[in-house]
């Protein structure tokens, strides 16, 4: 179609090729063109985490970006998550502790959590940690600072920080 | 005050005399009888909910499929005298652009919440996209719908839209002030004793007034419609919390027979009764896919939920407290204000302090002002949750006046029966509440004097407040279908909001047939299974309940009927245990056995819930406590909660793993209507200057500690399970608890909502 571009995206070890207008988010793209209803619009303005998906590994905000800009890149979505070793131990201990009510921020919530476990894991701060000389040890309070983009209305919170310290104790 | 809400009080007071004549209903059994009951179970929807396999209504993308989006007004009140819709449509992608001078014909519903006309779901009865009249700022003008989300939102902005403006009220001021006909229910004007004389004569009192800003839901799923003819059958996915309602609603607006309406809302991502009524989108899509001619889908953007629909009404509330020397109270006065639109929704902020405390002077007196805003909605515990901050913050006060402990003075105030009605309460166990909440909490260990603990630059203190909400049984019908391999499939028209609806009636409903759970299917969300008016008000688990209760005894009389061994048996000599039906001496049959007995496929039968005689006898409801800890840092103003036990009475709890996820996410509501949550409105022009989450500020993981909660666990003997709903207990009284946590820590009080730094620095220097 005129003005579109075309883009090619690899999500969830799947390649597509496609041809996308360039307003067309990463987002709306794997809702409206690829069908992956399990990522969800909450603000489509990067304020509420529901639409959390990993993009290249890392986290990200899929309302934020422009599909366009993720041509080549490879894409994990909610979908993937129960053949994602980690991804799989977030989701049963989600069962165990509750972590979730009505469900729609929990695709984002998941998906944050892998990446974030993966963050920690390499070592990266965060902004309640105190000392940047060491190995950082996985408080509540780091938890929940990590975790502080991915809004859950329902208040699930307590639930979500007992699953991610259950799947981080391995 | 006006003959209505004269009306509406006398009319209450005479049933409530008729009430008392009323027939007893059948205690029910399984209310203290062991079993899936109170078991702590998963949520059966959680594989779904964690694989993204739930299909919630934006979820759905039917071939042919069209995108709409609304175009919000930019005056609040007026007309508009034109709008030029020739660049949208020629932009491409767009299929069409609907105003109100070419928009189908939709007729006029009167607006549910106040109760004045049929009880369908309509938010309001204002005719939106009928007229050229605009009522609020932000109201839907025009409707674009294109072939994409992206080209309908690019045309959206390319409709030009002439107005002519009117002068519109929108602060809340006292001058235009009036007794509304009822308040949710609630009489707005209540005499009991003279509180005057009880004031006269107290040893303490305390005078404050307290206010609480417009707060919007924000369920994390914006609301969404999708609708699709069929010729004249109308099918909608919509995020109706009462789907029922919104099908008699579309039936009138568009003139069809209630059969050719199906909405289907299985999954709701959340509600707070924000998605109770029917916003005007809804019935702007169906009318937009009548115009296209194909399937048309509408998501409201996070600003259009703040434009487009209504949130909780501000309020303010002039509270009059005195207590005798023994810390007996003399007299509560509640006068409360608060807004509504052309559709009298009045929310009574007045209905803690109508029922909360034994007092022989009470008078509460709940008035409101029109508005041309957005009409206020339900929003978890309408009225009683502002309401409550005044009146448990005053109790918190008078406490401080008698240099008595807040927990005590509520307990020598705890009252034996209805304080406004006289009337028993069904059952009552906010005493036990306050016990168990205190002891887990550690409440004996506080400093006796506010400002006492300090811990570096943060200032800690502990507060409490009580909590009540009033409880209903509504109306609901449930259709239970037994197949020939014993499993049993209940169909409903209520739907999962993420209470643990399915969860918890899967539960009853296994022990009250006598099966594992895993022998039964609950399937919600269908409109058309029966009528059943379950719009919120925590009424799900017990009306849904008494439901199954009843189809369980048809499906009883129905087998019995059968030709098997058991025939002639009279109901009340077989029991439902065991998968099956069984005699006290051992005597009977698996459902199972009993079907291929008779040669028969399924059994369908439809339970209706029944009259809830003992409640409308009697006074009904909710209780609970509340103990924080905050730390306010001394030095920014800054308030973290850090510390939280809630203690409930909620009759018997049926799942107690979700009934506690519940409670948590009430607190964590309250905490933001304590700490950060404000619907900031330009009040020259109406419209809402923070409409979206980075200005809205809700509690994030980093905002929340962990929550402690607790039940009492006691059945009610007069209601099905010996349940009772406790959606919105949890949020009832939190703000009064941070606030009373926050007087302890710091020695300020704040009596305006959120109490945002500014306001404690603002108060003291030094802080």
């Amino acid at each position: 179609m005129d003005g579109h571009i075309p883009v090619h995206l690899n999500v969830n070890g799947q390649a597509h090729a496609l041809s996308l207008d360039p307003r067309t988010t990463l987002l709306d793209c794997l809702r409206e063109r690829l069908g992956l209803t399990g990522t969800k619009k909450g603000c489509d303005q990067g304020a509420c985490g529901a639409c959390t998906v990993l993009l290249g590994g890392e986290r990200v905000n899929s309302c934020l970006v422009p599909a366009v800009q993720c041509d080549g890149m490879e894409v994990v979505t909610i979908e993937a998550m129960a053949g994602h070793g980690l991804g799989a131990k977030v989701q049963e201990a989600f069962l165990t502790h509750d972590g979730f009510q009505c469900g729609y921020c929990t695709s984002g919530q998941i998906c944050s959590i892998v990446a974030m476990l993966g963050e920690h894991r390499d070592g990266r701060p965060s902004a309640v940690t105190e000392d940047l000389t060491g190995p950082v040890a996985l408080t509540d309070a780091e938890i929940r600072e990590r975790m502080a983009g991915n809004l859950c209305r329902c208040g699930a919170y307590n639930g979500i920080v007992a699953a991610v310290k259950e799947v981080a104790a391995g | 005050m006006s003959l209505t809400s004269r009306g509406f009080g006398l009319g209450t007071r005479i049933l409530g005399r008729v009430a008392r004549l009323l027939p007893d209903g059948r205690h029910d059994p399984l209310s203290t009888e062991p079993g899936e009951v109170g078991r702590h179970v998963n949520r059966l929807d959680g594989p779904a909910k964690v694989s993204g396999g739930i299909r919630y209504t934006a979820d759905h993308s039917p071939a042919r499929l069209a995108y709409a989006v609304p175009v919000p007004s930019a005056v609040a009140k007026g007309r508009v005298t034109a709008v030029d819709s020739s660049r949208a449509l020629a932009a491409p992608g767009v299929v069409l652009v609907m105003t109100h001078e070419n928009a189908p014909r939709m007729r006029r519903t009167a607006a549910y919440a106040t109760l004045k006309g049929p009880v369908a779901a309509a938010a309001m009865s204002l005719p939106i996209l009928s007229t050229d009249e605009v009522f609020w700022h932000g109201q839907p003008v025009a409707v674009v719908v294109a072939e994409t989300q992206e080209q309908a939102e690019h045309a959206a902005r390319l409709v030009d839209v002439r107005y002519e403006a009117e002068p519109a009220v929108l602060a809340m001021s006292d001058e235009a002030a009036y007794t509304p006909a009822h308040s949710v229910l609630e009489e707005s004007r209540t005499v009991v004793g003279d509180a005057r004389a009880g004031l006269a004569g107290a040893v303490a009192t305390v005078r404050a007034v307290y206010t609480t800003p417009a707060e919007y839901h924000n369920a994390l799923e914006p609301h969404a419609t999708l609708a699709r003819w069929d010729g004249d059958d109308l099918t909608v996915h919509d995020t109706a919390q009462y789907p029922y309602g919104v099908k008699e609603m579309l039936a009138k607006k568009f003139g069809l027979p209630l059969e050719r309406v199906h909405v289907l809302a299985p999954y709701i991502g959340g509600g707070f009764g924000g998605k109770t009524p029917a916003w005007p989108h809804v019935a702007l899509t169906v009318a937009a896919a009548k115009m296209a001619g194909r399937p048309v889908k509408l998501v409201l953007s996070r600003a259009d939920t703040f434009r487009m629909t209504g949130g909780r009404a501000p309020t303010r509330s002039s509270v009059a407290l005195g207590a005798d020397g023994q810390g007996r109270l003399t007299a509560i006065v509640h006068d409360a204000l608060a807004t509504c639109t052309r559709d009298e929704f009045a929310e009574a902020a007045i209905a803690a302090s109508r029922h909360l405390y034994a007092c022989p002077g009470i008078a509460a007196h709940q008035r409101v002002v029109r508005v041309d805003r957005i009409q206020n909605a339900f929003f978890r515990g309408p009225g009683v949750t502002p309401g409550s901050f005044a009146l448990e913050s005053a109790m918190d006060e008078l406490a401080w006046e008698l240099g008595l402990d807040p927990l005590e003075l509520r307990l020598r105030n705890e009252p034996e029966r209805d304080p406004i009605s006289g009337r028993p309460f069904t059952s009552r166990h906010l005493r036990e509440a306050y016990q168990l909440g205190a002891e887990t909490f550690g409440w004996r260990d506080r400093a006796p004097v506010p400002r006492a603990t300090r811990d570096g630059h943060w200032l800690v203190g502990q507060g409490m407040a009580a909590a009540i909400n009033p409880d209903v049984l509504l109306v609901a019908a449930v259709r239970l279908r037994l197949s020939a391999d014993g499993t049993i499939t209940i169909h409903s028209s209520t739907n999962e909001l993420g209470a643990g609806t399915s969860t918890a009636q899967t539960q009853a409903a296994a022990q009250r047939l006598g099966v594992p759970m895993d022998r039964i299917r609950f399937m919600q969300g269908d409109s058309d299974v029966a009528r059943t008016r379950i719009p919120g008000a925590s009424a799900a688990t017990t009306t849904l309940a008494s439901a199954i209760w009843n189809a369980r005894d048809r499906l009883v009389r129905e087998l019995l009927a059968l030709d098997t061994p058991l025939a002639g048996l009279r109901s009340s000599e077989v029991e439902t245990r065991d998968e099956g039906l069984f005699t006290r001496d051992g005597r009977g049959e698996t459902y199972r056995r009993l079907l291929e007995r008779a040669g028969r496929d399924h059994i369908e039968v439809t339970g209706r819930s029944a009259v809830p005689y003992q409640t409308l006898k009697r006074t009904t409801g909710t209780y609970g406590a509340h103990f924080a800890e905050v730390r306010v840092d001394a030095d920014t103003g800054e308030v973290r909660v850090t510390r939280w036990t809630g203690a409930f009475d909620g009759g018997r709890i049926v799942s107690p793993k979700q009934a506690a996820g519940q409670m948590r996410g009430g607190i964590i509501q309250g905490i933001g209507m304590a700490l950060m949550e404000e619907t900031l409105l330009d009040e020259r022009s109406g419209r809402i200057v923070n409409a979206g989450l980075a200005e809205y500020h809700v509690p994030t993981h980093a905002d929340v500690p962990d929550i402690e909660v607790r039940f009492v666990d006691l059945p009610d003997p007069q209601t099905p399970l010996g349940a009772k709903g406790i959606g919105e207990l949890g949020i009832v009284g939190v703000a009064a608890a941070i606030a009373n946590a926050i007087y302890h820590a710091t020695g300020e009080r704040i009596r305006d909502l959120p109490i945002t730094p500014d306001k404690l620095l603002l108060r003291e220097p030094s802080l």
